[in-house]
Parts: C-alpha cells; structure tokens; sequence
C-alpha cells in the first residue's frame, strides 16, 4: 500500500507545483514592481494593478473586521455560556450549513441586502460585509475550537480565586486561544483575498483607486476573471494571478511563522 | 454532629444534595467544619466527598448539568447571599491536579489580588508573603519572571497554594491536592497544610488513610452519597460507631481502590 499511498502523494504534489509554476511561467514576464505600483489603464489592457491590490486589501480587512469579533463573539458564547441543548445546536447546525453554501450565492444576498436594501450600493463596504458573512462558519468553527480546547482546568482554576466568567475568559481563555482564533482568521483572510464571486456583484467593478468605504473597487480574482474572460490581456492576467497566489502563500507563511510552527489546519 | 456545633462552625451544611442531570451524588449530607482545623473527607471512589467539597465554594455553577439543595453557612449565614465571587474569595481551592495559569509565577499569584484592584509595591508584597506561606519563596525568588510551566509538580501545587492564598482566604477546600504528587512534594503539601491549620478552617478530601491520620482533626466519612460518621479523627479511625465505616477501615485494598479518580469531577 505504501508505494502506492506515496505515489498519490507524488502526483498531488506535482499538480500543486504545476499549477503554481504554469502561472509562474506565464505571469513572471509581465510582474514587474511596476505592474504592481501603478495604476491600471484601458480598462486594465495597460498599466499596473494598484488600485486593484489596495481594494483586495480593503475588502479582506474589512472582512475580517466585521467576522473577527462577531465569530469569536460566537463562539465564545457557545463554549462559554450557552446551556447545551437546542439553541447552541442550531446555531451549529446553521453556520454547518453557512459552510457548505456556493459562494455566489453570498454574492446574491450581499447584493439584495447590502447593496440595494442598506443602500450601500457596489462598494468595499458592501464586499466586505458580503466576505464577512462567508467567512463567519470558519471563524466560528475555528474559535470554538481554540477556546474549547483550553483546559476545563485553567477556568476552575480561575473561578476559585473569584474571578468571574467573563475575567476568567479575557485573562485566561482568549490569551491561550489566540493563537488557534489567529489560524482561522489567516485561513479566512486567504479565502477572502482570494474570492471572485461573492465580491462580482457587491464591491463592483470599478478600477479607480477607492478613496472610501463607499466607494467601489475591483479586486484581484475579479479583476484575473474579467481580463481573461473578455480576452483583454492574457499577460496582464497571469501577472495578476501569479501576484495572487504570491499574496495568499505570503499569508500562509505568515501564519506559520507567527504560530512557531504550529499546524495550520 | 449537634446543633450547637453547627452554630459555631464555620462552615456548615444542612441537607444537601447534588444532582448531575437527574443522578443523585449526594443525598442529603448535614456537617459542620471547625475554624482553625482539618476537617478530612474520606471514602470510596464515588462517594461524594469531591461532590461535597465543590459544593462549599459553588464551583457546582460552572457546570450546566449540575443542581445543588440545601443550605450551605460560612459563619452562620447562607451562602447564596453572597455572590459566588465573593464567596469564592473567601473560601479558596486547591485541585487533584495543579493547575498553574500559562503564566509567570508572579502572575500567577498576582491574578486573585489584580483582579480586585491590587498595584504596584503592594501587589509585589502579598506575592512575596504569599510564595512564602506557601513555602516556594526561596526556590523562586530569582525567577519570578519566568513561565510557571517551568517548576516541578509539587513546586506548581505550592504555586497554586500560593495563589490561594494571596487572596488571605478563611477556609481552604483541599481536593486530594497530593494525588498527582511523589512522596518528597506530598511530605512538603503536608507540613504546610498542618501549618495553615492554626490560620484558617481547612477542609481536605483525601483517598490516603495515613494522610487523614497525619493531618485531620476531625473526619467524615462519605459512602454512596451520604455521611455515614463523623466526629474527632481518633474516634472516627480508631473506633468508628458504624458499621460501614469499620467494614471500610478494615479493608486492605482501601488504598488501591481509591487512589485518586483521575481528575474527574464528577466524583
């Protein structure tokens, strides 16, 4: 079984590789430092990408500011305070279900709410919140895990010095469940830097360089998507997919090297 | 145990009863604890003395499935006039297994008194006399700094008596504190607790007989839930009135059986 079992190994990692280096490849020509600090032009046929790097950087903050205190927030009460029984199972059972929804989708309720009903109209703003509902079940799922996984002991511990809940959450449980609440939240910020069709229909489209919340911007997937879906420039496109896939590894590693090594799930 | 006693105890119980979900633990235990003693639990594995004991300073709260009866009094009053932090404040715990915060040592002890305010040069000196009750101050003093993970078992249990007793409690709840320790660490738990002794009520639940000989001025012993006997320590060991109690006395394997439940709560 061993030499096959490492043989499937093989085989998935040179897909990785080849997926990586075909856009290499492709991409390496035209990613200049110039192509990444200018503006684009033409519709994005000329010019850099910056207005589409500062948008996908907005969205995914954004994104992260919104779920981050609502997840842990969640999960914290699930763990913390919630009496097992049916409402922690429903909300569990919700945000399973939240997981396994298409994305587009998300794009589909962003825009009805928060584009049109909100009025926020195709802008980071409404992105954002758009990337922080499909975030939401990772967040919570990694939280929950972190904060369940501090020992039963550390509360009690806590508790019988008359600490209350909540000082024993803030000075003991988030300080020891930071580091796993830090994983999920790389790993929600990678789908969110990463996510086209969430963002196509609430962050709009436009290339200038966004000045406000309010305004709208393109990020990077939707940007690769458009330039090669209208054939505008297969050049400019695998730039902007190699400086993709450069930014999610960037934060990857980050993620290890901030956790010590710690296994990133 | 006569009423007049429990009126002057320090901490007293009338009837009570734990639930886990709908399991009875324990089944209407009445017992007064002395100030300035050593009242020792003892029993077979499951009886209800870990049950008991979590009771007194309503750790029972922090667990959804768990209901408590009956009336709980710290001098007299019952305790469920005080907030449970208050209590908790006053009646401080030490587990089966010591439980130091991923902190530093003087964190560690610093966390009780931090909490209710204390600063500065004043929080620098109820650690120090609090490492030195606890007899740790010599073997920490010049690493105060450092992450309390980094001492031996026996040094974290002093740590964590330590902890307790920054907060200057009145009574001292003991939950086998020397289950999970060697013989030279559970020798040094001991000295401290017969020192303690003479400063506040301490109420010790241990699964070693010679432990409660050594220490206990007074013992109770639990079977199935219910207080079978208690009284002065050399009447209840040495010539207990029940039945069950001589039956338990006299069984040799008692060390082997209830040694320790493995730091389950639900004892």
């Amino acid at each position: 079984m061993r030499p096959l079992l490492s043989a499937l190994a093989l085989v998935v990692s040179g897909v990785m590789a080849g997926l990586v280096a075909a856009v290499a490849v492709k991409g390496a020509g035209s990613l200049t430092s110039d192509f990444l600090f200018t503006l684009p032009a033409g519709a994005g046929r000329e010019g850099g990408i910056l207005s589409v790097i500062l948008s996908t950087l907005w969205l995914a903050a954004g994104a992260l500011a919104f779920s981050l205190p609502l997840g842990v927030g969640t999960a914290l009460y699930l763990v913390e305070y919630a009496p097992p029984g049916r409402i922690v199972g429903l909300i569990r059972s919700l945000t399973e279900t939240l997981a396994g929804v298409p994305s587009i989708l998300f794009g589909l309720f962003g825009f009805a709410v928060f584009v049109v009903r909100l009025g926020w109209g195709p802008s980071l703003l409404s992105g954002s919140a758009t990337l922080a509902v499909m975030l939401l079940p990772t967040v919570i799922r990694t939280s929950e895990e972190a904060v369940a996984a501090v020992p039963q002991e550390l509360r009690e511990g806590a508790a019988a010095l008359g600490a209350a809940r909540w000082d024993a959450i803030r000075r003991i449980v988030l300080p020891q469940a930071a580091p796993g609440i830090l994983t999920g939240a790389l790993l929600a910020l990678g789908r969110a830097v990463g996510e086209t069709a969430a963002v196509l229909l609430t962050a709009g489209t436009d290339l200038a360089l966004p000045r406000s919340p309010l305004d709208p911007g393109r990020p990077m997937a939707v940007h690769l998507y458009i330039l090669a879906g209208e054939g505008l420039s297969d050049g400019r496109a695998y730039a902007t997919a190699l400086a993709l896939v450069c930014g999610v590894l960037f934060v990857n590693i980050f993620a290890h090297l901030l956790l010590g090594g710690r296994r990133v799930r | 145990m006569m009423r007049g006693d429990t009126a002057r105890a320090k901490l007293a119980t009338r009837g009570l009863r734990v639930y886990y979900g709908g399991r009875a633990a324990l089944r209407g235990v009445s017992l007064a604890v002395p100030d300035r003693s050593v009242t020792a639990l003892i029993g077979p594995s499951g009886c209800g003395k870990s049950t008991f004991l979590r009771a007194l300073n309503r750790m029972h709260d922090l667990r959804h499935d768990a209901r408590v009866e009956g009336r709980i009094l710290l001098d007299g009053r019952p305790i469920d006039r005080l907030p449970p932090e208050v209590l908790r404040r006053r009646i401080g715990m030490l587990f089966q297994r010591p439980n130091p915060f991923p902190m530093s040592i003087f964190q560690n002890v610093a966390f009780g008194p931090a909490l209710l305010g204390v600063r500065g040069k004043e929080l620098e000196r109820i650690v120090c006399s609090a490492l030195q009750r606890a007899a740790l101050w010599n073997e920490v003093k010049g690493r105060l700094h450092q992450h309390a993970g980094g001492l031996s078992g026996g040094q974290q249990q002093r740590l964590c008596l330590a902890r307790a007793l920054a907060m200057e409690p009145e009574v001292l709840l003991l939950d086998e504190p020397c289950s999970a320790l060697d013989p030279g660490a559970t020798e040094e738990i001991e000295r401290l607790i017969a020192e303690l002794r003479c400063s506040m009520a301490i109420v010790l639940v241990t699964h070693s007989l010679e432990q409660a000989r050594r220490l206990a001025d007074r013992v109770a012993f639990f079977q199935d839930g219910r207080l079978v006997e208690e009284g002065p320590a050399a009447e209840v060991l040495e010539r207990p009135q029940q039945q069950e109690t001589r039956r338990f006395l006299a069984r040799g394997d008692w060390h082997r059986t209830c040694r320790g439940n493995g730091g389950s709560q639900g004892e």
